[in-house]
C-alpha cells in the first residue's frame, strides 16, 4: 500500500520536476518538430517588449525563448497544445494553440507576490499563510549595499531588526538587535544557516545570500525553545538550479574617508589664550603671549605652529570587493560555487581588512525520493586594528589629547616621535606613534555548513536529517617593538619601550549539530495541516589560550615567530564546552487559507544550567485569519489582501557561559600564606557559589500583527504590536554575609574592583513593548518602474524586581556608573546631575572673615559646619546655590536639588539620558528607467542620547597637559578667579563674559551631568547608486548575458548634531549602550563597480 | 555541597543517538539491497524517538576550576587550606585589614587606648563610633563590623569547604601512603582549629553568632542565632578535634612555624574555657550567657598542657638579647641588643619560641589589594616624624590605636613593657632618612602604640604604594597570654601558689631575666594582680576590652573617658557611651539583618 502510493506521488512529482526541468533547459534542447509553426511578440502590460521570456508547450520538452524583441517562434505539433509563457517575477499564462498562428501575449507582473516563500525553522511556508512575525529580506535588496559583510547589509532593511554599527574599523562586527532588548544577557539573536544554528553574519558573503528571515516573535521563535528568545535571524543560502552554467561576475572598487570630523579641539593659538587662563585661576604668570602666538619666555623663537592630531590620524583610505559564481546543474546534481575577495584599507591609518570567503552549495538526486545535498563555505578573514572605546590610549583619545604645539617628530633631527612641549606637564602619547608602533592583527579562519539527506517516503511525508558542523580559529597578534619616543631632553622614559613586547590569542571555536525531523504534509477538503516532528542535538566547544612575551631580542620582521619560548611571562588557558538536546515540534493548520492556525513546541535539554533545571519546555502559538478572503471584503474593493495574526509563547534565552552553575574555586596571590615567615605558598578558595537551580531566562512574548495590501497589493502595510516579558532574568544577587562569598565591594580583594562574585542567580524581570511599521509601494508608468518601502520600529525596555541598581557600567575618565538600569527605567539610562545654568557671581553667599577681614563665599551649608566661626558674619546675599558639594563657584554649574533637601550631592543625581532611541527607521528606493536604475538607502535613529566621555578631556582643566576644547574660548570668565580671597566686597553686577553660553568655566567640578549627554539621533544616506545596464545588442556580441556598471556611495550624507567621532556609537555591554569612549568613525566610501552575467 | 556532581563521561558513550547512528547504517545497508523504504521509515523513526541519554549532559567542565578540580589531588586540598590561613589576614574593602580590626575591637572601646587617625577625631567613622560606643547597626561610612562579620564567615566557608576536600579525597583514595594520611590528619586539625579560630573572634565581638559549621546551601541562607555558651561549646568541640589531629610545634618544624599546633588548638581551648568560666561566673541571668558553665578547671587543664609541653618559652627570660634594626648602630635605643619583649614584636622576632599561634603577612613586594602583607603597620605607624634635625616633619603612617595616659601609668617607672607599648611624643623612630623622632601632637593622646613596627626598609614596597604591604605579624596567642590564663585559673580554682609563678615567670621576662629590677617579683597573687599583669603585658594587643566584658568591670568600662592628652590639658572629656547589657558586644550588621530576611535578631538594646 505504501509504495503504491509513494509510487504515485513519485510520478506526480516526476510531472512535475520534468516540466521545471523543461522550463530551464528549452534553451539548450533543439526543437525538431513537425507541426505548425506559431509566432508571437510578448509584451508585459504597458507595451514594452519582454525579452528571454520562457515558452513551453505544456506536457513536452518542447520550448523556446523570446528574442531581444519579445519574438518568439515555436512548432506546436497538435492543436490541442497548449503554450505556456512564463518570466520570473510575472504571472504564468497558458493559451491554448487551437487554431491560431500567432499568439501574443501580455504577462501581468506578479506584484502580488504572494506565493514568496518564506524560509521559517525547520520548513519553509507560503508568506501570506505566516501567522508569526517574520521580516523577510531578500537578495535583491542586500545586493546593492556594498559591503563584504551579511550583518551590515542587513542594516534598516528590516522592521524590528536593529543593526548597531560599533566601530567603523575595517572587519568590525556590528551588533544586532530583535524588538530593542529582552534580556540583560548576551542579547544577541539566535544565527541560523541553512537550517542550522551557529553560524556567523560577519563571515557570510552578501552575495552568496538568497534571503534572510528574521523571526521576532515567540510564534515563530517557539521552535527554537531557550536559543530563541532574543529572535532567530535565518539565512538562506543560494543554491545550483538546473540548467547551463551561469557565471556571474561583479566587482567595485573605491575609496573611503571618515564621513566627518566634527571633533573639535584648539589650534596652538587657541590653547596659548586657554592656558593663560588657566594660569590666571591658578594665580599664576602667563605662559604664552597675550596673543598666544607665542611663548612668553621662549624656548624658541619661531611662532607656534599646530599639528592637527585629529586629521593626522585619518586618511583616504580604500575599498575594493570581487566575486565570482558560478551556478548550475543537471538532472542529478546542482551546484552554486563562489569566490568573493574583499579588502578595506581603513580610514585610520594602518587598520584594514582583507577577507575571503569560498562558498560549495551542492544537490544530488540519489534516487527518485532520496536527496543528499550540502552547504559548505570557508572564510579567511584578517584584521588589523588601532585601539578604539577608550578614552585614555587610543589614538582616536590622544589626537583629541595631545597638545596642538607639539610636532609630529622630535625636533632634534633624531626622528623620533616627539611626545610633550618642554615646560608643559604632559603624557599623552603621540597617536601617530601609537599608530606606528601598534601591531595588531588578527586572523581567522571558518568553515561553516552542513550536510543533508532527504527522503521523499510517500506522499506528503517527508524526513530530513542534517548534520552542521561549525569550525572557527582565530589568532590575534599584537606587537610593541622597542622604541623611543620624545626629544632628546624627555626625561619622561614612561612612553618609551625598552624591550620587544608582544602578545598573543588565539581562541579555538568548534561545535556540531545533528537534527532530524520529518514533515507532513495532508489535507481533508479544505483542510491544510502541516506536522513537522524532531529532534536535535549538539555539542560546542571553545578553548582560549593567551600568552604574553617580554624583552625577547628578535628582529622586528620576525615578531611572528613563536618557535622561540623564552621571555614569555603569562599563559592562560581556558576551555569550555556546552551541550544540548531537544524534541520539537509543530502543527499548521489552515482551513481553506483563510483561517490560519500554528501551534509550537519544544523540549529543550541544556547541560549550560544547574542539574535540576537542564529540561525546559517552550509553547507557543498563533492565529491568522485572512479576512480579504471574505467575499464582503472582496465587494469593497479597497483591500486586496488583509490578515491579522495573533501570537503568543514563550521562548528562552540561555546566553550565558557554560558551568556558571558550578562554584569556582581559584588560586590568586592574595590567596597565599607564609607558613615559615618568609616564603609564600600558593593558596586557593572558593570564589563564587553553585547554584544547581540556575537555568535559562523565559522571555513570553504576545504579537499582534496586520498585513495589508491595497491598489492591487502594490502598496503594502504592515504593522505589529507586540509586548515581551522576561521573568526570570539571570543577574547576580546578594547573598548574606554569612555564606561566607560576599564581601561589601567583590572582587576587590581579587584585585579587580569590578569583578562581581556574586552567585547568578534567576530574577528580575524585564518588560519589552512597541511596535513596527513596514510599508512598500511599488509601481510601473511605461519604461519607468519605481519601488519605495520605508520601516519604522519603536522599542522601550523597563527593567524591574531586580533589587539595587545594575552600576558597574559606564565607569570612564572622571566619571563613574553612568550607564545605570534601575527598577522602572529603561534598560542602562544614563545617571547624573542635571543642569539648572552657570552659577553667577550674584548668586553666591559672602561672607567676611572676621580675623583677616576677606571676603569670601560659601555655599548654603545644611549640616553647619562650614568655616564660619562668628554668626555676626555678614550674610549679604542668602540665595541658596545649586551645586555640588556646596564649594562651588562663579561660573560652575548649578546643578539641580531633585531631592529638595537643600544641598547637592550624589542623591540629586538622576536620569539624564537613554541611550534607547524612541525610533529607528530606515527607507528606500529603487528606480528603473530603460537601462538606468538609481537606488538610494536611508537609514536613521531618533531620541537616543550619546555620553560622550570624550568631553572629559577637552572641558577639564588637568593641568594644561591636554588640548582644550575651543568651546572653552566661550565659557564663563568671572571678574576674578579667586573667589575665595576677596579682599573687597565684589560688586554684585560683575561684568563677565559670556555669563550664560552653556559653557562653564574651565576649572568648574565635571562630575557625571547633562554637559555630556548629547542627541544621538543620526540619519544617513547609507548608500545610493546609480547603474547604467548596456543593451544586450552591444554585449551580445561579447558573449554577455549582462552587464551593468555603477557609481555608488556609502554614508554619502549624515544628518545628526552629535559633536563625537560618530553618532553610530553602538555598545560596549548589554548594560553600556551610547557610552562614547571614543568610536572609530564610519566611513564615507565613493565606489565604482560592474555587475555581469556570462 | 554537593561534591559527587558531574560524572565523567566518555565521548562516544555519551553521544546520543550513537545507538541511532548504528540503526542508520543498518537500514543503509536493508535499503542498498532492498530499497524498501518502509525499512528506512522505520529507523527514522527510531531516531527520532530514540531517548536522548541524559549523560550526554554530563560534560566535564574543563578549564573552569571547581573545587572538585582542586580537591581531587592532595596538591589541590594544600592549596585549599591555605586559601584559608589566607583568609585570617584579608584585606577586604576599604582597606580594613582584618589584624587591625581585631585590634580595633579589642582596644578601642577599653580604657588603654583611642582610635586615632587623623587629627581631628573623623577619621574611619566606624572606629571613631567604636572608641565611643556609638557604634549603631547600619554601621558607618566604612561598614567596617559589615566587613569584619563578612570576612570571617569567608574564613569559615574555607574551612568548611576544605574539610569538605579532605573527606571526599579521603574516600576516593582509600590507599593512602603514610606521610600522605599525616598531611591529611594535620591538614585537618588545622581546618578545625580555624573554624574554632574565627567562631571564638566572632562571639568575643557579637556574642552569639550563628554556628555555620558546613557549606551552606541555598536553602540555608536565612542564618539564625546560636547562644554564646553553644558557640562555645561549639569551638571547644573542634578544638578539642583539633588537638587530637594536630602534631606539636616541634614535629611541625620551623618551615611549619605559621600553622596551628596542638599547642595552639589547646592555647585556644584554656581560652575558651575561660571565657565560658568567666561568664558564668560574671553574668549569671543574663540570658545572653545562659548555658555557660563553671570551666576554670578545663581552662587550666589545657593551659597547664600547654605551658607543660616544654615547647614554648618566654623570649628573654634567660637574658638574651636580640640584633634588629632598633639595635643598629647608633640606635638610640637599645644599642647593646633588643630585649626580648621588644624583639617578639619586631619582624625579626616573628614566630619566636613564645609564638603560639600568630596570623603571618608578609611584604611580598606585590601591589595594593593582591599583596600578602598587611594593614597593621601603616595604621598604627605614626603620622607624622621629625628628622634628626628636629625641623622638618613628614607623614609616616596613620596614626590609629593609640595608647591613654591611663595605660602609660599604669606602668611602674623602669618597666621596658612600657615604652614598647607606648611610644610617647618625640620618642626616637627610624625613618627612611635614618633616626628621627616621633611627631605625636596630632593623635588625641600624644603616644602611638610601638608594638607592629617595622623598619621602613621592611615595608616599603617596590611597586611604590606601601600601604598594604606591612610585614607584621599579629600575635593572637603568644606563651605569656597562656601563663597569665593559666593564673587566672589557677586563683579561681584555688590555687594561688601556681599562680604567682606563673605571674612571676611573665615579669621576670619583663625585666629580660633580670634577677631584680622592674617590675619586681609579686610575693602574693591574687586575681586583681593577675588582671592587672594581662593589662599591662598584652597592651594594646587587642584583648583589653574583652577582658573587661568578661571579668565585667563596669565602672572601668562606664567612666572611661575618650580623650586624655598626655602632657596636656585635657579638654572637656566625652565619655565612652557603655550601657551595661548592651554595648558588651557590637550589633549585628544591619545589612545582614535584611539579608537574611531578619532571621537575624539584634541583642536587647539594639
Amino acid at each position: 500500500m505504501i509504495s503504491k502510493l509513494t509510487y504515485q506521488s513519485n510520478r506526480r512529482s516526476f510531472i512535475r520536476s520534468g516540466l521545471l526541468l523543461i522550463f530551464l533547459l528549452a534553451f539548450q534542447f533543439a526543437v525538431f518538430a513537425q507541426g505548425k509553426q506559431i509566432t508571437g511578440t510578448v509584451t508585459d502590460n504597458t507595451g514594452a517588449s519582454l525579452p528571454g521570456v520562457n515558452v513551453v508547450i505544456k506536457g513536452t520538452t518542447i520550448g523556446t525563448i523570446t528574442d531581444f524583441d519579445g519574438k518568439y517562434s515555436i512548432t506546436a505539433k497538435k492543436e490541442n497544445d497548449v503554450l505556456v509563457f512564463s518570466f520570473v517575477g510575472y504571472i504564468e499564462q497558458s493559451v491554448p494553440v487551437a487554431n491560431k498562428s500567432t499568439i501574443n501575449v501580455v504577462m501581468k507582473e506578479d506584484v502580488q507576490q504572494l506565493n514568496e516563500v518564506v524560509t521559517i525553522g525547520y520548513g519553509i511556508q507560503k508568506k501570506s499563510d505566516v501567522t508569526g512575525s517574520v521580516a523577510s529580506v531578500k537578495s535583491e535588496s542586500l545586493k546593492n549595499m556594498p559591503s563584504s559583510r551579511a550583518d551590515e547589509a542587513l542594516q534598516g532593511k528590516a522592521a524590528g531588526v536593529m543593526v548597531l554599527q560599533n566601530s567603523g574599523q575595517p572587519g568590525s562586527s556590528p551588533v544586532i538587535r530583535v524588538r530593542g532588548l529582552a534580556t540583560v544577557n548576551g542579547g544577541s539573536p539566535l544565527i541560523v544557516v541553512d537550517g542550522v544554528s551557529g553560524g556567523s553574519l560577519s563571515d557570510i558573503n552578501p552575495a552568496d545570500i538568497e534571503s534572510i528571515e528574521v523571526l521576532k516573535d515567540a510564534a515563530s521563535q517557539g521552535i527554537y525553545g531557550s536559543a530563541g528568545g532574543n529572535g532567530v535571524i535565518l539565512v538562506t543560502t543560494k543554491h545550483g538550479s538546473q540548467g547551463k552554467i551561469k557565471v556571474n561576475f561583479n566587482a567595485y572598487a573605491g575609496i573611503q574617508q571618515p564621513w566627518a570630523i566634527n571633533v573639535k579641539v584648539c589650534d596652538a593659538q587657541q590653547y596659548a589664550l586657554l592656558y593663560n587662563q588657566y594660569q590666571q585661576i591658578l594665580g599664576k604668570k602667563d605662559y604664552f603671549t597675550s596673543d598666544g602666538t607665542n611663548y612668553l619666555n621662549p624656548i624658541d623663537n619661531s611662532v607656534l605652529k599646530t599639528t592637527e592630531w585629529t586629521k593626522e590620524i585619518f586618511r583616504t583610505g580604500s575599498t575594493q570587493n570581487y566575486n565570482l559564481s558560478l551556478n548550475g546543474g543537471g538532472k542529478v546534481s546542482n551546484y552554486f560555487f563562489s569566490v568573493g575577495f574583499s579588502g578595506d584599507q581603513g580610514t585610520v591609518k594602518k587598520t584594514y581588512n582583507n577577507k575571503v570567503n569560498i562558498r560549495l552549495n551542492s544537490d544530488h538526486k540519489i534516487t527518485k525520493w532520496l536527496k543528499i545535498g550540502e552547504n559548505l563555505s570557508f572564510t579567511n578573514n584578517q584584521v588589523a586594528s588601532q585601539g578604539e572605546r577608550n578614552e585614555y590610549s587610543s589614538p582616536l583619545a590622544t589626537a583629541i589629547q595631545m597638545l596642538p604645539f607639539v610636532p609630529i617628530y622630535a625636533t632634534d633631527g633624531s626622528g623620533n616621535y616627539a611626545y610633550k612641549e618642554a615646560g608643559l606637564a604632559s603624557n599623552i602619547k603621540n597617536p601617530l606613534a601609537q599608530i606606528e608602533f601598534n601591531n595588531n592583527i588578527s586572523k581567522t579562519n571558518s568553515v561553516f555548513g552542513n550536510a543533508y539527506l532527504r527522503a521523499d517516503i510517500i506522499k506528503g511525508l517527508s524526513f530530513e536529517s542534517r548534520f552542521g558542523m561549525n569550525y572557527s580559529e582565530t589568532d590575534y597578534n599584537a606587537f610593541t617593538p622597542v622604541h623611543v619616543i620624545g626629544d632628546t631632553n624627555a626625561a619622561n622614559a614612561s612612553q618609551s619601550v625598552a624591550v620587544n613586547q608582544y602578545n598573543k590569542n588565539t581562541s579555538n571555536y568548534s561545535g556540531w549539530q545533528w537534527q532530524n525531523f520529518i514533515t507532513y504534509n495532508f489535507e481533508i477538503d479544505k483542510n491544510n495541516f502541516s506536522i513537522v516532528a524532531g529532534t536535535e542535538s549538539g555539542i560546542s566547544k571553545s578553548s582560549f589560550e593567551n600568552t604574553s612575551k617580554y624583552g625577547i631580542d628578535i628582529e622586528t620582521s620576525k615578531w611572528k615567530d613563536y618557535s622561540d619560548t623564552t621571555g614569555f611571562t603569562t599563559d592562560q588557558e581556558r576551555d569550555i564546552e556546552s551541550r544540548g538536546y531537544a524534541y520539537f515540534g509543530r502543527i499548521n493548520y489552515d482551513y481553506a487559507g483563510i483561517l490560519l492556525l500554528q501551534a509550537n513546541f519544544r523540549r529543550d535539554y541544556s547541560s549550560k544550567f544547574g542539574p535540576n533545571n537542564r529540561a525546559g519546555n517552550f509553547p507557543s502559538v498563533s492565529a491568522g485569519l485572512k479576512f480579504s478572503e471574505f467575499n464582503f471584503i472582496k465587494n469593497l474593493d479597497i483591500i486586496d489582501f488583509g490578515k491579522i495574526r495573533v501570537g503568543y509563547g514563550s521562548t528562552g534565552n540561555s546566553d550565558i557561559q557554560p558551568f556558571l552553575y558550578l562554584n569556582s574555586f581559584g588560586a590568586l596571590n592574595v590567596l597565599g600564606y607564609s607558613f615559615d615567615g618568609t616564603s609564600i605558598k600558593q593558596g586557593a578558595a572558593l570564589l563564587t557559589a553553585e547554584n544547581a537551580d540556575l537555568k535559562w531566562e523565559t522571555v513570553v512574548t504576545q504579537n499582534i500583527g496586520i498585513d495589508l495590501g491595497f491598489m492591487k497589493n502594490k502598496l503594502n502595510f504592515t504593522v505589529d504590536l507586540f509586548k515581551r516579558s522576561n521573568q526570570d532574568m539571570l543577574l547576580r544577587k546578594s547573598v548574606p554575609l554569612t555564606v561566607g562569598y560576599m564581601v561589601t565591594n567583590p572582587g576587590v580583594e581579587l584585585g579587580d574592583a569590578n569583578l562581581d562574585t556574586r552567585p547568578l542567580q534567576n530574577y528580575g524581570t524585564l518588560n519589552n513593548k512597541g511596535f513596527e511599521i513596514s510599508a512598500s509601494y511599488k509601481d510601473k508608468v511605461g519604461d519607468f518602474k519605481f519601488e519605495v518601502n520605508a520601516n519604522l520600529t519603536h522599542a522601550i525596555t523597563i527593567i524591574d524586581d531586580i533589587g539595587d541598581p545594575l552600576v558597574d557600567y559606564g565607569n570612564g575618565r572622571g566619571v563613574s556608573n553612568v550607564c545605570r538600569t534601575s527598577n522602572g527605567e529603561s534598560v542602562s539610562s544614563f545617571y547624573g546631575y542635571k543642569i539648572e545654568g552657570i552659577c553667577q557671581e550674584s548668586d553666591l553667599t559672602w561672607y567676611r572673615n572676621i580675623k583677616n577681614k576677606k571676603w569670601f563665599s560659601v555655599m548654603a551649608d545644611p549640616n553647619g559646619t562650614t568655616t564660619i566661626s562668628n554668626t555676626s558674619d555678614i550674610n549679604l546675599n542668602p540665595i541658596v546655590i545649586k551645586a555640588k558639594n556646596n564649594s562651588a563657584k562663579a561660573g560652575y554649574y548649578k546643578y539641580a536639588d531633585t531631592n529638595n533637601d537643600g544641598t547637592i550631592d550624589a542623591s540629586d543625581m538622576t536620569n539624564i539620558g537613554d541611550p534607547n532611541p524612541k525610533f529607528t527607521y530606515g527607507f528606500g528606493g529603487n528606480l528603473e528607467y530603460k537601462g538606468f536604475d538609481m537606488n538610494f538607502f536611508f537609514q536613521g535613529s531618533y531620541g537616543n542620547d550619546i555620553f560622550n566621555l570624550l568631553k572629559v578631556n577637552s572641558f577639564s582643566a588637568t593641568n594644561g597637559g591636554l588640548n582644550w576644547s575651543p568651546d572653552l574660548l566661550q565659557s564663563y570668565i568671572p571678574a576674578s578667579y579667586n573667589l575665595t580671597d576677596y579682599t573687597a566686597y565684589p560688586t554684585p553686577v560683575v561684568e563677565a563674559k559670556n555669563t550664560n553660553t552653556g559653557i562653564a568655566r574651565m576649572d568648574a567640578d565635571l562630575s557625571s551631568s547633562e554637559f555630556y549627554v548629547e542627541d544621538g539621533s543620526y540619519l544617513r544616506l547609507k548608500n545610493i547608486q546609480i547603474g547604467y545596464t548596456l543593451p544586450k545588442s552591444v554585449i551580445s556580441k561579447l558573449k554577455i548575458e549582462r552587464l551593468r556598471v555603477y557609481l555608488g556611495a556609502k554614508n554619502l550624507l549624515t544628518f545628526t548634531k552629535y559633536t563625537g567621532f560618530d553618532p553610530e556609537v553602538g555598545e560596549t555591554t548589554l548594560l553600556e549602550r551610547g557610552f562614547d569612549r571614543g568610536t572609530y568613525p564610519q566611513s564615507k566610501m565613493f565606489i565604482f563597480g560592474i555587475n555581469a552575467s556570462f | 555541597m554537593v561534591l559527587i556532581r558531574s560524572r565523567r563521561c566518555s565521548y562516544l558513550v555519551s553521544m546520543p543517538h550513537s545507538n541511532c547512528i548504528e540503526i542508520l547504517v543498518q537500514s543503509l545497508k536493508i535499503m542498498k539491497m532492498k530499497f524498501n523504504k518502509s525499512y528506512l521509515f522505520l529507523s527514522v523513526l527510531c531516531i527520532l524517538f530514540a531517548s536522548c541519554s541524559k549523560d550526554f549532559l554530563d560534560v566535564e567542565p574543563k578549564g573552569v576550576s571547581t573545587d572538585i578540580v582542586f580537591y581531587s589531588t592532595l596538591d589541590g586540598i594544600e592549596q585549599g587550606v591555605t586559601g584559608t590561613y589566607a583568609s585570617l589576614n584579608a584585606c577586604p574593602a576599604g582597606l580594613h585589614n582584618l589584624d587591625m580590626m581585631y585590634l580595633a575591637w579589642g582596644n578601642f572601646p577599653s580604657d588603654d587606648a583611642e582610635a586615632g587617625g587623623e587629627a581631628g577625631g573623623g577619621d574611619i567613622t566606624d572606629f571613631q563610633m567604636l572608641d565611643r560606643g556609638t557604634t549603631v547597626p547600619g554601621g558607618g561610612n566604612k561598614s567596617v563590623s559589615q566587613n569584619f562579620w563578612g570576612y570571617n564567615y569567608k574564613s569559615i566557608l574555607r574551612a568548611n569547604s576544605a574539610l569538605n576536600g579532605i573527606k571526599s579525597f579521603r574516600e576516593n583514595n582509600s590507599n593512602l601512603d603514610a606521610a600522605s594520611v599525616a598531611k591529611l590528619n594535620h591538614f585537618e586539625g588545622e581546618m578545625h582549629f580555624i573554624l574554632a579560630f574565627i567562631h571564638f573572634r566572632m562571639v568575643q565581638t557579637y556574642g552569639g553568632v550563628p554556628i555555620v559549621d558546613h557549606v551552606l546551601a541555598s536553602s540555608e541562607y536565612n542564618v539564625k542565632r546560636n547562644t554564646i555558651a553553644e558557640c562555645l561549646h561549639f569551638i571547644q568541640d573542634q578544638l578539642q578535634i583539633a588537638s587530637a589531629l594536630l602534631p606539636t610545634k616541634s614535629q611541625f618544624g620551623a618551615e611549619n612555624v605559621g600553622r596551628a599546633s596542638k599547642g595552639a588548638a589547646q592555647a585556644l581551648l584554656a581560652k575558651a574555657y575561660l571565657y565560658e568560666a568567666s561568664y558564668a561566673k560574671n553574668y549569671a541571668g543574663d540570658d545572653r550567657f545562659t548555658g555557660c558553665t563553671n570551666t576554670f578547671d578545663k581552662a587550666l587543664i589545657y593551659a597547664d598542657s600547654v605551658i607543660n609541653s616544654n615547647e614554648y618559652k618566654l623570649v628573654g627570660i634567660d637574658g638574651e638579647t636580640f640584633d634588629t634594626y632598633w639595635s643598629q648602630n647608633n640606635s638610640p635605643i637599645y644599642p647593646n641588643g633588643t630585649p626580648g619583649y621588644r624583639y617578639i614584636f619586631t619582624v625579626d622576632g616573628e614566630n619566636s619560641q613564645e609564638s603560639i599561634f600568630e596570623v603571618e603577612a608578609e611584604n611580598d613586594q606585590q601591589a595594593y589589594m593582591i599583596s600578602r602583607g598587611t594593614y597593621l603597620t601603616i595604621y598604627s605607624a605614626t603620622r607624622n616624624v621629625f628628622a634628626a634635625d628636629g625641623t622638618t616633619s613628614s607623614s609616616l603612617g596613620w596614626g590609629f590605636n593609640c595608647p591613654t595616659e591611663e595605660l602609660y601609668k599604669a606602668y611602674q617607672e623602669g618597666d621596658l613593657r612600657r615604652d614598647v607599648t607606648c611610644g610617647v611624643h618625640k620618642a626616637p623612630i627610624y625613618t627612611t632618612a635614618g633616626w628621627g623622632f616621633m611627631n605625636n601632637i596630632a593623635t588625641p593622646t600624644m603616644m602611638m602604640c610601638r608594638k607592629f613596627e617595622a623598619s621602613p626598609a621592611q615595608y616599603w614596597s617596590t611597586r611604590g604604594s606601601s600601604d598594604g604591604c606591612g610585614p607584621n605579624n599579629l600575635p593572637y596567642i603568644r606563651y605569656a597570654d597562656v601563663l597569665l590564663m593559666g593564673a587566672e585559673a589557677s586563683i579561681e580554682t584555688g590555687n594561688s601558689s601556681k599562680a604567682l609563678s606563673y605571674v612571676n615567670m611573665v615579669r621576670k621576662r619583663a625585666r629580660n631575666g633580670a634577677a631584680t629590677g622592674v617590675p619586681a617579683d609579686l610575693t602574693s597573687c591574687a586575681l586583681a594582680d593577675v588582671q592587672n599583669e594581662r593589662r599591662l603585658e598584652l597592651g594594646m594587643e587587642g584583648h583589653r576590652f574583652f577582658d573587661l566584658v568578661r571579668w565585667k568591670q563596669q565602672d572601668i568600662l562606664i567612666d572611661q573617658p575618650l580623650m586624655r592628652y598626655f602632657n596636656g590639658e585635657p579638654t572637656t572629656p566625652i565619655y565612652c557611651q557603655f550601657t551595661v547589657g548592651k554595648n558588651e558586644f557590637l550589633p549585628i550588621p544591619q545589612v545582614e539583618v535584611v539579608n537574611t530576611n531578619y532571621s537575624l535578631v539584634q541583642y536587647p538594646g539594639w
